[in-house]
């Protein structure tokens, strides 16, 4: 049963979907990217890509989602800019022990590091999945492939940050 | 490797994320919700990198709303052509409707860019044919032979370019370099005595200005590449200039 009548159902305007939106869309490139002045530019192109194709994004059955799926692109296509940003390395300097008191708080610092290496579809597997919370499905549909593959790439980059994080156990099973 | 350890592995990522958006957080750098004194903060931001944006502050003056065209043209079109642009959202295949303000305005800026980098090298009788790439390169202004076609040219924004340059030459649009060339070669000469022309993406470059890379190719030892800044004048758009390095071959 529809309960709004379709002649009360405005579209939404750049402005609101910006105010609405702009917060979590910044946080979601910051995770993606790893770097928050990358994300305040992968934010900004997609707003001025989404300001020029408005029609479209307003036409979305969820405006917000449409702006999401955008970032994501936007991140995974963006190869010439990011690498020319991001310097990763091969192994991690300064690795903590794991009797060190502030053993989390290093391995967090490690696994965000970790991050940055991983391929930019584990990465984003897992921003969308542990980030986003969002179902495998759906992680799928964004990305545009199979849900078994959302499976197996957030299986590798788990085994990846894994073997990465000091302290944490590295008996792994072998990855199909 | 036990479910425990996949739940803690997790937990210690989600802890990671809620730590690295709390120390952006803390820096001030994320924009807080709307409806505080700092929304404006994050609209000034995405206005600082766009001309979309300028329009946006325009339409919170009571300037042109954002279904006008961001060149500010005054053209109207009932051509009823799929519309999409280069570097198009998400949404990959084209939608139907009326030719939207995008069409136009990028089919002034390419149009602008494509008069400009035409006059170099041109023919006393002028070019017989331009062969455009139909997809731009990131790459499109830095020299280079790589050949990575972005998003491509929507059959809209294709139409309007051409008119938008038919006093120049009639363009034929073609999706590899090679395929405009004398026996499909790196250094073939180019069909029919034209040129290739490669665009770039449209960037914002702050204010009313855009910046557009470009190149024009006629052979091995007959190209440029170089980057043109544009400024919005009126209903369209002006070269003011070029920006970063310029190539010639």
């Amino acid at each position: 049963m529809n309960l709004v009548p379709e002649a009360a159902v405005e579209p939404v305007s750049f402005d609101d979907l910006v105010a609405s939106s702009g917060r979590r869309l910044l946080r979601l490139a910051l995770m993606l990217s790893g770097s928050l002045h990358t994300a305040e530019d992968l934010v900004q192109t997609v707003l001025v890509r989404a300001y020029r194709h408005w029609d479209r994004v307003a036409a979305a059955d969820r405006p917000e989602a449409y702006l999401r799926r955008m970032v994501v692109n936007e991140f995974l296509s963006w190869r010439r800019r990011m690498t020319s940003r991001e310097v990763p390395v091969a192994e991690l300097g300064d690795v903590p022990g794991v009797e060190d008191a502030s053993t989390r708080q290093a391995q967090r610092d490690a696994m965000w590091r970790l991050l940055a290496l991983l391929p930019r579809q584990q990465r984003a597997v897992l921003v969308l999945r542990y980030y986003e919370d969002l179902p495998d499905a759906e992680i799928a549909a964004l990305l545009g492939c199979s849900p078994s593959t959302v499976r197996s790439n957030a299986a590798r980059a788990l085994a990846s940050l894994r073997s990465g994080v000091p302290g944490l156990d590295t008996d792994t099973e072998a990855l199909p | 490797m036990t479910k425990t350890d996949d739940d803690d592995l997790v937990q210690l990522l989600r802890e990671t994320f809620a730590d690295a958006e709390r120390q952006a957080t803390d820096q001030h750098r994320l924009p807080a919700m709307p409806g505080t004194p700092r929304r404006g903060r994050w609209l000034a931001i995405a206005a600082a990198a766009s001309v979309a944006a300028v329009a946006i502050s325009a339409t919170l003056l009571g300037g042109p709303g954002p279904d006008e065209p961001i060149g500010g043209s005054t053209v109207t079109t009932t051509n009823q052509t799929p519309a999409t642009a280069p570097g198009g959202g998400p949404g990959t295949g084209p939608t139907g409707g009326t030719m939207s303000g995008h069409v136009v305005a990028d089919a002034k800026i390419y149009g602008a860019v494509m008069k400009a980098i035409t006059v170099m090298d041109r023919p006393g009788a002028g070019w017989p044919v331009l062969f455009v790439l139909d997809a731009p390169r990131a790459n499109a202004a830095d020299g280079t032979f790589t050949d990575e076609p972005l998003a491509p040219i929507a059959p809209a924004i294709q139409q309007q370019i051409a008119a938008e340059i038919r006093e120049v030459a009639p363009v034929r649009w073609v999706s590899k370099p090679n395929a405009a060339k004398q026996g499909g070669t790196a250094c073939g000469q180019v069909l029919d005595g034209g040129a290739i022309v490669t665009l770039g993406e449209i960037h914002p470059a702050g204010g009313n200005r855009l910046d557009v890379r470009v190149s024009q190719w006629i052979g091995c030892a007959g190209a440029h590449w170089l980057t043109y800044r544009l400024e919005r004048a009126g209903a369209d758009w002006q070269i003011t200039g070029t920006v970063g390095p310029q190539v010639i071959s």
